[in-house]
């Protein structure tokens, strides 16, 4: 036993002098460097959204990912947290991103890559960001029992010159743990509203939330 | 020789039998566009057909129906719906005496329910549901009666109908069934759940019929928030209770492009013009099971030819079936190209689909200019639909899928190049920062050919300049001249 503890610690113990692999870079604007921008570092081969480590430039607008394994490609890129909460505090909702991505790939353990930079510019879309909602966006589905009762749920969006429902999700809700809606609305969309019902509970509850600060 | 005359007569007569087993019947009476219907049975069976037909079906009787409803919103070919709001069933005996089958007490089902509201309640009741679809061949069908009817009603019929040994002979049979008015002011689902359309059409199905019919659930994988009457008993994890659409379920993506990439051009962005909308299928974990869209060809002010596609990033270890289909003339289910990929439907990792080719000659004038649907007095054209289904292998996590509206790229033949989106890839940009692709709201109308978008859009330089800050609905403000006329969505939408 005491041998097999010896030889975790002996794999685990070189794996920390992986700490000097560095990635740097720094977000601007034009002149000005932009400071609370989320930097993804992700495997080349992972799911798009998938990020390995997430990193905020600073004041200065730069960021840096130490601890990265050398011999294995990644992708760094700028990515914006897409919850409704992340997405309210984003300061850059508009801005694209140049270049999209960078493919690095360090060779030795003690290798340091600057200069990983991003120019942030008006992205010319006339829709918002894509936004993701969970169980926690919800907050009446607490009241209503989804073991045993059938709950839907219903959100939309309303434009002010148009009273029309535009409808992105309608469902049954079993799990607000596993609940996961996404959107793409338009920049004129300034409120999602949902409305819950159910066979025991018919009179649907609807309630709006604003959309201000998200873009 | 006489006994093997009569063994031979026996047996002729039960194979008779067995061929002319009661078939399926379409009735002459029909649910009206009113939303109601008295159908007399014995206008197309006897007493003994239907009794044969309820014995078939184990003591039920089956009403089969083609539902037939308005492609609007949630609504469309390939999923609608109609609630069913009272069903009576009158039978009337030789002997003078009735039996009556209520809904209200309980004879009565369908295989599928949901939580509605009857006008101008907004209680969101249980109700049973008829869906289905319209303009789909239905290649396992064996017969018209299964290759046209959609939904069973399924009527719990106690008493003999027909039996000589007994006296019993019914002389009438008429059922009433109305569907229910469902309060469309508040959208969906009871916009979904509505009756717009013309007549539904009936039939009494015998089992084989009804079995079909059952199995094949016409329009339920696309229908919204469906509540099963027989739920299975174990859950499948690839079947589909939810939709998610992007960017919603009656809007739709309008990019248009600039086709002379590096050049750039008059810069009327209606080089090629693509509405295009795509939804979810989640399962019960919400889980994506299967990526669907719809697009159409608006504008073609090209003498380009261009291919358009849609990448849809996916996990590269994902394996799914992607099939597409291109339909050139709206109404002409028989004029179509495969936009599948070339080879096999197989597809791994991210789904890059090839949506419209040729656009050239998919999409060209009917009166021969160079352009479609962008010269002043042309007459508009709708153009070609595509479809197409990305089935995935196993479901994904919707966050692992790339996000919408995803990569729409144009491929110019003329010059080899890609056009993408500014905020897909920043490259594609003029010296002053113009893009050559831009995501419009499904308002937006294109410009006349040659006339640039800040020209015609008084208010376009002012969003750009401030970054989106201001004038978010530019485009709503245009000189109405000189904008492409009326491709508005109730227009181009088929």
């Amino acid at each position: 036993m005491l041998h097999r503890l010896l030889a975790a610690m002996f794999i685990v113990l070189p794996s920390s002098a992986l700490l000097a692999g560095e990635i740097r870079g720094q977000v601007t604007y034009k002149q000005d460097v932009l400071p609370g921008v989320r930097v993804c570092l992700a495997r080349s081969d992972a799911a798009p959204g998938e990020c390995s480590k997430t990193q905020f430039t600073n004041k200065k607008g730069t960021y840096s990912f130490n601890g990265i394994d050398a011999g294995v490609p990644y992708i760094v890129k700028v990515l914006t947290d897409a919850s409704l909460a992340a997405r309210k505090a984003d300061p850059y909702p508009e801005y694209g991103w140049e270049p999209a991505n960078y493919e690095v790939q360090l060779v030795s353990r003690k290798d340091k890559i600057s200069g990983i930079d991003f120019t942030g510019a008006f992205n010319f879309s006339n829709f918002q960001a894509e936004l993701q909602l969970g169980g926690s966006d919800f907050p009446e589905l607490t009241n209503y029992d989804l073991e045993n009762d059938y709950v839907f749920l219903k959100v939309y969006t309303v434009d002010s010159s148009n009273t029309e429902q535009k409808l992105i999700f309608l469902g049954q809700v079993t799990d607000i743990s596993k609940l996961l809606i996404e959107a793409s609305l338009p920049l004129s969309a300034t409120q999602l509203v949902y409305e819950l019902y159910s066979a025991t509970a018919p009179q649907p509850v609807v309630v709006s939330i604003s959309l201000s600060g998200t873009g | 020789m006489k006994k093997c005359k009569c063994i031979l007569f026996v047996a002729g007569f039960m194979m008779a039998g067995i061929v002319n087993a009661q078939e399926s019947v379409r009735l002459t009476d029909v649910v009206k566009s009113s939303g109601t219907g008295n159908i007399n049975f014995f206008k197309d069976v006897t007493a003994e057909q239907l009794e044969q037909l309820r014995l078939d079906n184990g003591g039920v009787i089956v009403i089969g129906v083609d539902v037939n409803e308005s492609a609007n919103g949630t609504e469309k070919s390939s999923t609608q719906a109609v609630t069913l709001g009272s069903l009576t069933l009158t039978v009337t005996y030789s002997d003078s005496t009735q039996k009556v089958y209520d809904m209200a007490s309980g004879c009565c089902t369908t295989e599928t329910q949901a939580l509605v509201a009857e006008a101008p309640d907004t209680l969101r009741l249980p109700h049973y549901t008829l869906l289905g679809e319209t303009g789909s061949s239905r290649i396992t069908a064996s017969n018209t009666i299964q290759g046209a009817f959609d939904s069973t009603i399924k009527i719990q019929v106690d008493s003999s109908l027909y039996d000589p040994a007994q006296g019993i002979e019914a002389t009438s049979a008429i059922a009433s069934i109305a569907w229910l008015d469902t309060n469309t002011d508040l959208g969906d689902p009871e916009a979904f759940y509505d009756y717009t359309n013309g007549f539904e059409d009936l039939a009494l199905l015998n089992a084989v019929d009804t079995e079909f019919i059952d199995d094949y659930g016409a329009g339920q994988d696309e229908a919204v928030a469906v509540i099963l009457t027989n739920p299975p008993e174990v859950v499948d994890p690839q079947a589909i209770t939810t939709w998610n659409y992007f960017p919603s379920a009656s809007s739709y993506y309008l990019v248009g492009y600039e086709d002379l990439y590096p050049k750039k051009g008059d810069y009327d962005f209606n080089d090629l013009t693509v509405a295009y909308q795509v939804r979810y299928g989640l399962n019960s974990d919400s889980e994506v099971v299967t990526i669907r869209g719809t697009a159409y060809l608006i504008t073609r002010g090209a003498g380009f030819n261009h291919d358009w596609h849609l990448k849809i990033p996916l996990p590269g270890n994902t394996t799914a079936t992607l099939t597409c289909t291109t339909l050139l003339i709206p109404g002409d289910d028989y004029s179509f190209q495969d936009c599948s990929p070339a080879g096999s439907a197989f597809i791994s990792g991210t789904a890059d689909i090839q949506v419209f080719s040729n656009t050239a000659n998919i999409f060209a004038d009917p009166l021969g200019a160079v352009q479609t649907n962008t010269l002043k007095g042309q007459a508009f054209v709708k153009g070609p639909k595509s479809t197409f289904r990305v089935e995935l292998d196993t479901p994904l996590p919707a966050s692992s899928i790339g996000a919408a509206p995803y990569d729409p790229y144009l491929f110019v033949h003329n010059s080899g190049e890609k056009i993408q989106l500014l905020q897909v890839n920043p490259a594609f940009k003029d010296e002053n920062g113009y893009p050559f692709g831009m995501l419009m709201p499904v308002d937006w109308l294109p410009p006349l050919e040659y006339f640039s978008i800040s020209t015609i859009y008084p208010l376009f330089d002012s969003f750009v300049a401030s970054e989106a800050t201001e004038n978010i609905d530019w485009y709503n403000t245009f000189l109405s001249n000189y904008v492409v006329a009326a491709p508005t969505i109730d227009v181009w939408q088929w």
